[in-house]
C-alpha cells in the first residue's frame, strides 16, 4: 500500500523543499521506492535541490496535457535509482492545472512507488488546494517562530476539513542554545499551539545552506550532519520505526562528543 | 481579515460626532463604495486607534465607551440572514441550512440612501456586514460543512436523513452531488431538497433526491423579536478552532477544544471554551452586554462584549477559569474575574438600564 504525503507549511520559506528532498532522499536511501512530486508550479526549486536541474525534459504540466508518457517525465536520480522526481513547469504559473488532474497524476504515480511525496507550494490559495487534492497524509513543517506556527495551525484547520487527517509535525531550523535562553520557541511551546504529532526536529545548520547550492541532498553526504542525521531519523520514523529524538538540547562541547553523538544518531 | 475588521467597526461604540470629528471624510459618504471597499482598512484604524492605544493603556483592562450600538443596529429583517452552514433538528428532522447569498448592488444602494440621512455608521454597519458574507465561495462553504460535521457529527445516528433546506439558492448538479457525498462521509443521508429556485427542484428531483417546494421555516432560523437577546439554542462544537477559523452562531457557543490565535468565535449569546481561548471572542455580538465569555484558560488578546472591547495587554498567568462580563459598576467595562468569584458579582440580577435606552 503506497503512501501519498503531502509536505506543507503555509509560511514560506520554513524548508518545505529541503525537507521533502532530504525526505524522499532518505527514505530511497532505507530502499524505499519513492518520487518527489514537485507541485509548485511556476516556481519550481526541487529539482535545484537534487541537482537534477539539467536532466529535466518533461513536466507534470506535459504529463497531464498527454504530450509525454508519465515515464518520460520521471527524472530518476543516478545516485539513488530509488528516487524521481516529476518537475513542475517553470512557464506556467498555479492556474495551469486543476486540483483533479493532480489528484488523478497522484494516483497513478501511486502504483509505482511506495510514497509519492508532493512539495506543496507556499500560501493557501489554488496552488496549495492542488497539491493537497490526491494526498492522504502530510507532513506540516514549521520553524519555532511565531508566524511560522499560526500559519501552520491555520494549514492544519485546511488539511483536517479537506479530509486529510493524519497530520504529523517537523520542526525545522531549532536553535537549542537559544531556546535554552529563553529567546526561541521550543518544540514543546510549538506543540502545544498546533497539537499535532511531532515527527521530527531539524536543528538549524549551515550545511543545508551548502548542500541546497551543491544540489546534494544532506542525507547523501559520507559524513552526516547534524540535520542530515535528523532527516533520517524522520524517514526512519516515517517507515513505523521507533527511533529516539536527537539530544539537542545539550551540544557536546568537544569533538569527540561530537562524533559519539553522530554516530548514537545513526545507529 | 477583513471579517475582523467589520466587525470591530460594528461594534465601535463611539458615538456618532466623535466618529464624525475623527474621519470627517466619511460624513459626506458620497462613494460609500469606496468607503468601505478601499478605503475600510484605513477608516477602521483611524476610527481604532484613539482607543487602543490611549484609553487601554493604563490598566490591565479598561473600557472603551459605555454608548450602546443598539440605535444604529439594522432593523430586524423579514428574513434573517443564515451565518454559516449549520444543521438544526426541529420535529425530528435534521435539517441542514446554507449560509445567505447575498447581492452586491442591492447592499450599496441600500448603504447609499443610509449615508444620506442616518449616522454615518450605519452605513459602514451595514455594507461591510454584508462584504463578509459576500465572500463565502462554495468551496468554503463545503470546507465549513466538513469542519462543521467534525466537530459534531457523532451526534447523529448513522443514516440520518438529512433535508436541505436551499431556500432561494440555485445549486446545480455537480453541487448536490458534492454535499451528498461529504454527508455520506458521516454516514448522513441527503434526503430531501427543500427549495423556492425552480431549476434546484428540477436538478434534485433529476438526481434522484425527493423535492419540497418552500421557503425556510422561521422556526429553523430561530428567528427572535428581542433583537439582543440570543436568536437560538447553543451550538455546541468539539474540535480545535484553528487559526483562520471563524465560528458564528445566533446563538451560544460552547467549544470543547482549545481556540487557538487567528481563530474567531463570535456569538449573539455566551461563549464558553472548556480549553484554551487564544483567539478572538466576541460575545453579545447584537448588542448583548449580558454575555459572558468563560474559558478555562482566558489567554485572548481581546474581549469583545456587545459594543465593548477589552484588549488584554499582558498573557494570563493564572491557570484558573476565568469569565469575562460587562460589570456595570462605576463605567460599565469589561471585567475579568475568576469563575469562582463570579457569583459574588451578583451578574445575572443586575440590570442595565443605562445600556439599553
Amino acid at each position: 500500500m503506497s503512501r501519498i504525503i503531502v509536505v506543507t507549511s503555509g509560511k514560506g520559506g520554513v524548508g518545505k523543499t529541503t525537507s521533502s528532498a532530504n525526505l524522499g532522499m532518505a527514505l530511497a536511501k532505507l530502499g524505499r521506492k519513492v518520487v518527489l512530486v514537485d507541485a509548485d508550479f511556476g516556481l519550481r526549486n526541487l529539482d535545484l535541490l537534487l541537482g537534477l536541474e539539467n536532466r529535466i525534459v518533461y513536466t507534470a504540466l506535459e504529463v497531464i496535457a498527454r504530450e509525454c508518457k508519465l515515464d518520460q517525465a520521471l527524472v530518476k536520480d543516478k545516485r539513488q535509482p530509488n528516487l524521481s522526481l516529476l518537475a513542475a513547469p517553470q512557464t506556467r504559473n498555479k492556474t495551469a492545472i486543476t486540483a483533479a488532474h493532480m489528484k488523478a497524476l497522484v494516483e497513478v504515480l501511486s502504483r509505482y512507488f511506495d510514497y509519492v511525496l508532493i512539495d506543496c507550494p507556499a500560501g493557501i490559495e489554488s496552488g496549495f488546494q492542488n497539491a493537497i487534492a490526491g494526498a492522504k497524509e502530510a507532513i506540516v513543517v514549521t520553524t519555532p517562530e511565531i508566524s511560522a506556527v499560526r500559519d501552520a495551525d491555520r494549514v492544519v484547520g485546511l488539511l483536517e476539513s479537506n479530509r486529510i487527517t493524519d497530520i504529523k509535525l517537523i520542526v525545522n531550523r531549532l536553535r537549542p542554545a537559544m531556546v535554552k535562553n529563553n529567546d526561541m520557541m521550543s518544540v514543546e511551546d510549538v506543540l502545544d499551539i498546533l497539537s499535532v504529532k511531532l515527527i521530527g526536529v531539524i536543528p538549524d545548520d549551515e550545511q543545508v545552506i551548502v548542500s541546497t547550492n551543491k544540489g546534494e541532498p544532506l542525507v547523501l553526504a559520507e559524513k552526516p550532519s547534524l540535520a542530515g542525521t535528523a532527516y533520517m531519523n524522520v524517514a526512519k520514523r516515517l517507515e513505523g520505526r521507533e527511533v529516539e529524538f536527537l539530544k539537542l538540547e545539550t551540544p557536546p562541547k568537544g569533538i569527540f562528543a561530537r562524533l559519539t553523538n553522530w554516530i548514537s544518531g545513526n545507529a | 481579515m477583513q471579517t475582523s475588521l467589520n466587525i470591530a467597526v460594528k461594534s465601535n461604540p463611539l458615538p456618532p460626532t466623535k466618529l464624525k470629528s475623527g474621519a470627517g471624510d466619511l460624513s459626506s459618504a458620497e462613494m460609500p463604495e469606496i468607503i468601505v471597499l478601499a478605503d475600510n482598512n484605513e477608516e477602521t484604524n483611524i476610527s481604532l486607534a484613539p482607543l487602543t492605544i490611549a484609553d487601554v493603556e493604563g490598566g490591565d483592562l479598561k473600557p472603551i465607551s459605555s454608548k450602546p450600538v443598539k440605535k444604529f443596529q439594522p432593523e430586524p429583517k423579514p428574513d434573517p440572514e443564515i451565518w454559516q452552514v449549520r444543521f438544526k433538528t426541529l420535529d425530528g428532522k435534521l435539517n441542514l441550512l446554507l449560509p445567505t447569498e447575498k447581492k452586491v448592488k442591492l447592499d450599496l444602494s441600500k448603504s447609499n440612501d443610509n449615508a444620506d440621512n442616518k449616522p454615518v455608521e450605519t452605513a459602514i454597519n451595514q455594507t461591510s456586514s454584508d462584504i463578509s458574507l459576500l465572500s463565502l465561495t462554495w468551496e468554503e462553504i463545503l470546507s465549513q460543512l466538513e469542519q462543521r460535521m467534525a466537530a459534531s457529527g457523532h451526534d447523529w445516528k448513522p443514516r440520518t436523513q438529512v433535508y436541505l433546506q436551499s431556500g432561494d439558492r440555485l445549486l446545480d448538479t455537480r453541487q448536490l452531488q458534492e454535499l451528498f457525498e461529504a454527508l455520506q462521509n458521516y454516514q448522513l443521508l441527503l434526503h430531501c431538497i427543500v427549495t423556492n429556485r425552480r431549476q434546484t427542484a428540477i436538478n434534485a428531483s433529476s438526481m434522484g433526491f425527493s423535492v419540497e417546494q418552500g421557503t425556510i421555516f422561521r422556526e429553523l432560523l430561530g428567528f427572535n423579536p428581542i433583537p439582543d437577546a440570543p436568536t437560538d439554542d447553543p451550538l455546541y462544537i468539539k474540535m480545535t478552532v484553528r487559526s483562520g477559523t471563524e465560528i458564528r452562531h445566533s446563538g451560544s457557543i460552547i467549544v470543547f477544544g482549545d481556540v487557538n490565535a487567528g481563530a474567531e468565535l463570535i456569538s449573539e449569546g455566551d461563549i464558553i471554551v472548556c480549553g484554551k481561548l487564544k483567539g478572538m471572542a466576541h460575545a453579545g455580538v447584537k448588542g448583548n452586554a449580558q454575555a459572558i465569555v468563560m474559558a478555562l484558560h482566558l489567554d485572548a488578546t481581546q474581549v469583545r462584549i456587545a459594543s465593548f472591547i477589552a484588549r488584554v495587554e499582558s498573557p494570563s498567568t493564572s491557570f484558573c477559569p476565568e469569565v469575562a462580563f460587562v460589570s456595570s459598576q462605576g463605567a460599565p467595562a469589561i471585567q475579568i474575574v475568576q469563575v469562582v468569584d463570579f457569583s459574588s458579582f451578583n451578574h445575572f440580577t443586575l440590570n442595565y438600564p443605562s445600556l439599553n435606552q
